[in-house]
């Protein structure tokens, strides 16, 4: 009984004593990093840039908070490599830099085209507390211009601006939901461009007139509000930067791949009946996309079919596409032959330029061998650039908004 | 009678010992050595290999049938005699040895790599052993009482994490579907029933638990559910990172813990799972040492188990603790020798069991 009672004290005074040990953490000594920036320095360096937030700062009234305070802390270092930042930053910050709560990977475009940024990655990736749902942006400046300067009025905390914008991304696809995980993959597996999101916070402005999603970040004509801008999309090969395609190309690639990568989005079209006047529709990839591949032959052939649903939301041409059956079936397949010239062109620069696609197409011609050795045989990589693509897409008009018919028409005076 | 039974351990209890210990290994470095060769295939491993174990151990079910109240050492010396039935204890033992050490270490390894970076590694050891040394003084019917206690929360940790992953998944990484070829596939599958070995070595419990139905269901059952679990996690880690990324990953459950989520609201889960995981991973380490200080005594016709636990895992902190004990060596070449040396032994003894034992059927039926 003696030696029971003993053990049990032994015991209970243990776990209090070693409980946690040599990794114990208070949680207000913990410097949590938002965001992360890594930029080309001279040399063999790089400059690290962490966003760290201020739990104090920021915060309704009331809730303890204190609202005079800055929402985050932004500190860069210059160093060799990114994950002795955790030492190099006790110089100056007063707390134990954690990237558990890291949501966003900033790498600056000078950087993302180096030879040196796919091994700093892995190199992050290795690192127990790196996320691999981590979202990779590439900034056209550097990430620590890019960083400083992305002040949103609607959001104080930074971790929310990433956090909703991502939400915005899944919604529009003007740029492409990229992550660390994805890119790795994509890059390893060899066979596979990456899209990563491309952003800036210098407006260029462009010359001539632009649709709704033919821009890249820069170029988007705006006043006011954050003057970060984050539209189309970096392209990686090999995990090596090698050009930038605007918010369109995005749109195609992701529609082009299989699986749904983008909700719903607003196109504007000249109107076919009426050149003056354009119209506003609406589209959502409502099914998944069809691919057929064909790896017989020497050459693969792709045939994919894209479904779309279109919402026609504005007519102001008043050309009656409600009513008027043939007029319905003209606008939805020239919808389709517009989406199709743009996608063909897209698809050649993919073949010839960048020498490899960002569709994931390789995956389903994957499917098509028994083993490995089979697939690695026929050499995708080598063959992708010849291989005969034709793409339809079969768009059904599905609704016209809350009126039957454009106004006019009831006066009876509607254009054809 | 009554007080016999009771200190008997019933089929509840010892099906939640085999489920635990062997399905555990979804979470340690046992798919990261599979996919190493499987590939895309690895899926296929753990179900090839739990066949081939249960054919194997049908055999072991047929001579056991035999033998009411004895355990496995019994039956191997009365089979093979004094000399080479301690040569084949020996083995065994040395077996279940190495299955502690390599087992154990790769835990701390997970740990320290994981969660506890500043920890000392053998502190992290010395908590494991010891606590698996507290667990393992209750006996076989405390280890197994233990092991049914924390089955259920090792299912909801399982479906929880199942139905997490499933947003993430990517049917096409599983193709092509006979990933490195049907040939290599059962190589790695004979290759990796060192992955069910405790099936075998847990006859060594045989004359401990209630009765041979008992036995035989807990058992089969413990086993089905081992194979299930395995097949479906590596399954999902291969949709979910595909075997190119899988490669290059030593921890694919921990990996996975990180990157699950509900929503926005819950992002950083690999904790939670932390907590439950490394309760799981301290009985099995019970069980293991259980085991291997058990044929150690049976091997030696010890009677009393307890007094040699404290020794074992002495033994068993020293060698774990070793400098060569790293983790890459415990994925590459010591757990190749470890594999090699459990498979023969595994799929062959019972097999040679049984044709002896009918032998000596015959010849005592002659004479």
């Amino acid at each position: 009984m003696k030696v029971k009672i003993t053990m049990i004290l032994i015991m209970n005074i243990c776990f209090g004593l070693l409980s946690g040990c040599w990794d114990k953490l208070e949680l207000e000594e913990q410097a949590y990093v938002v965001t992360v920036g890594i930029d080309i320095a001279e040399g063999d360096n790089i400059v690290v840039t962490c966003q760290i937030a201020n739990p104090q700062g920021g915060s309704t009234a009331g809730s303890g908070g204190n609202q005079n305070e800055p929402a985050a802390e932004i500190v860069s270092f210059t160093m060799r490599d990114f994950l002795s930042i955790r030492d190099l930053a006790a110089s100056s910050v007063t707390r134990r830099i954690t990237f558990t709560h890291t949501k966003t990977l900033v790498v600056g475009e000078d950087f993302a085209r180096s030879d040196k940024f796919y091994n700093i990655l892995e190199s992050i990736v290795r690192d127990r507390q790196v996320r691999r749902d981590t979202y990779l942006i590439i900034s056209k400046e550097s990430a620590e211009d890019f960083i400083r300067n992305n002040q949103s009025a609607l959001e104080t905390r930074p971790h929310k601006f990433y956090e909703f914008m991502s939400k915005r991304w899944q919604e529009s696809g003007l740029v492409p939901v990229s992550i660390i995980r994805r890119f790795i993959h994509d890059t390893e597996s060899g066979e596979a461009l990456h899209l990563a999101i491309y952003g800036t916070n210098e407006k260029t402005g462009i010359a001539g007139e632009k649709d709704e999603d033919n821009y890249i970040a820069g170029e988007v004509d705006k006043e006011g509000g954050n003057i970060v801008q984050l539209i189309g999309s970096a392209v990686f090969k090999d995990g090596k930067m090698i050009n930038v395609i605007d918010g369109e190309d995005t749109r195609i690639a992701l529609l082009l791949r299989e699986q749904i990568d983008i909700d719903t989005y607003f196109v504007t079209y000249k109107d076919p009946k009426d050149e003056e006047y354009v119209i506003t529709i609406r589209l959502t990839k409502h099914k998944k996309t069809k691919v057929d591949i064909n790896t017989d032959n020497e050459i693969p052939t792709i045939n994919v079919v894209v479904p779309l649903e279109a919402s026609v939301v504005s007519i102001p041409s008043n050309v009656d596409y409600v009513t008027d059956e043939g007029n319905k079936n003209f606008l939805a397949d020239y919808i389709g032959e517009e989406l199709k010239k743009k996608t063909e062109k897209f698809l050649d620069r993919s073949k010839e330029e960048f020498k490899m696609g960002a569709f994931d197409w390789y995956l389903i011609a994957r499917k098509q061998f028994n083993t490995l050795e089979e697939y690695k045989l026929y050499n995708w990589r080598e063959k992708y650039p010849e291989a005969e693509i034709t793409v339809e897409y079969d768009v059904s008009i599905k609704d016209f908004g809350r009126l039957f018919q454009p106004h006019t028409n009831r006066e009876g005076s509607a254009n054809q | 009678m009554l007080k016999k039974q009771k200190t008997k351990v019933g089929a509840r209890e010892f099906f939640a010992l085999y489920a635990m210990t062997m399905a555990l290994q979804f979470s340690d470095q046992t798919p990261a050595t599979i996919f190493k060769d499987a590939k895309n295939a690895g899926w296929m491993v753990p179900i090839i290999a739990g066949i081939l174990t249960l054919v194997s151990f049908s055999f072991v079910l047929l001579v056991l049938s035999k033998y009411k109240d004895k355990n496995m050492i019994e039956i191997i010396y009365s089979t093979f005699g004094k000399y080479i039935g301690f040569i084949l204890c020996f083995i065994l033992f040395i077996v279940a040895f190495a299955a502690i050490v390599l087992n154990s270490r790769s835990y701390v390894d997970i740990t320290r790599t994981m969660f506890l970076p500043k920890t000392p590694t053998n502190v992290i050891y010395f908590m494991l052993i010891a606590a698996a040394y507290m667990i393992g003084r209750g006996g076989l019917r405390g280890i197994s009482s233990t092991a049914w206690l924390f089955f259920v929360p090792m299912c909801i940790v399982i479906i929880i994490m199942s139905v997490l992953s499933f947003k993430d998944i990517n049917m096409y990484y599983i193709y092509p579907i006979w990933g490195p070829g049907v040939k290599e596939i059962l190589k790695v599958s004979v290759r990796h029933t060192g992955v069910f070995g405790e099936l075998i070595l847990f006859t060594i419990f045989f004359s401990e638990v209630r009765s041979y139905k008992c036995y035989k269901a807990a058992s089969l059952t413990g086993t089905a559910f081992a194979i299930v679990v395995l097949a479906v996690f590596s399954f999902i880690y291969i949709t979910v990172f595909d075997y190119v990324s899988l490669e290059n990953m030593a921890f694919p459950f921990q990996e996975l813990t990180m990157i699950v989520n509900i929503e926005q609201f819950f992002t950083n889960l690999g904790s939670l799972f932390f907590w439950i995981w490394i309760m799981l991973s301290v009985i099995r380490c019970t069980v293991l040492l259980y085991l291997a200080t058990s044929i150690f005594c049976y091997m030696l016709n010890i009677k009393e188990i307890k007094p040699l636990l404290p020794a074992l895992s002495a033994i068993i902190f020293i060698l774990g603790n070793m400098p060569n004990s790293s983790l890459a060596q415990n994925i590459t070449s010591k757990a190749d020798v470890f594999y090699q040396l459990t498979y023969y032994i595994l799929l062959l003894l019972p097999f040679i069991l049984w044709i002896l034992s009918k032998i000596r059927k015959v010849a005592g039926n002659e004479s």
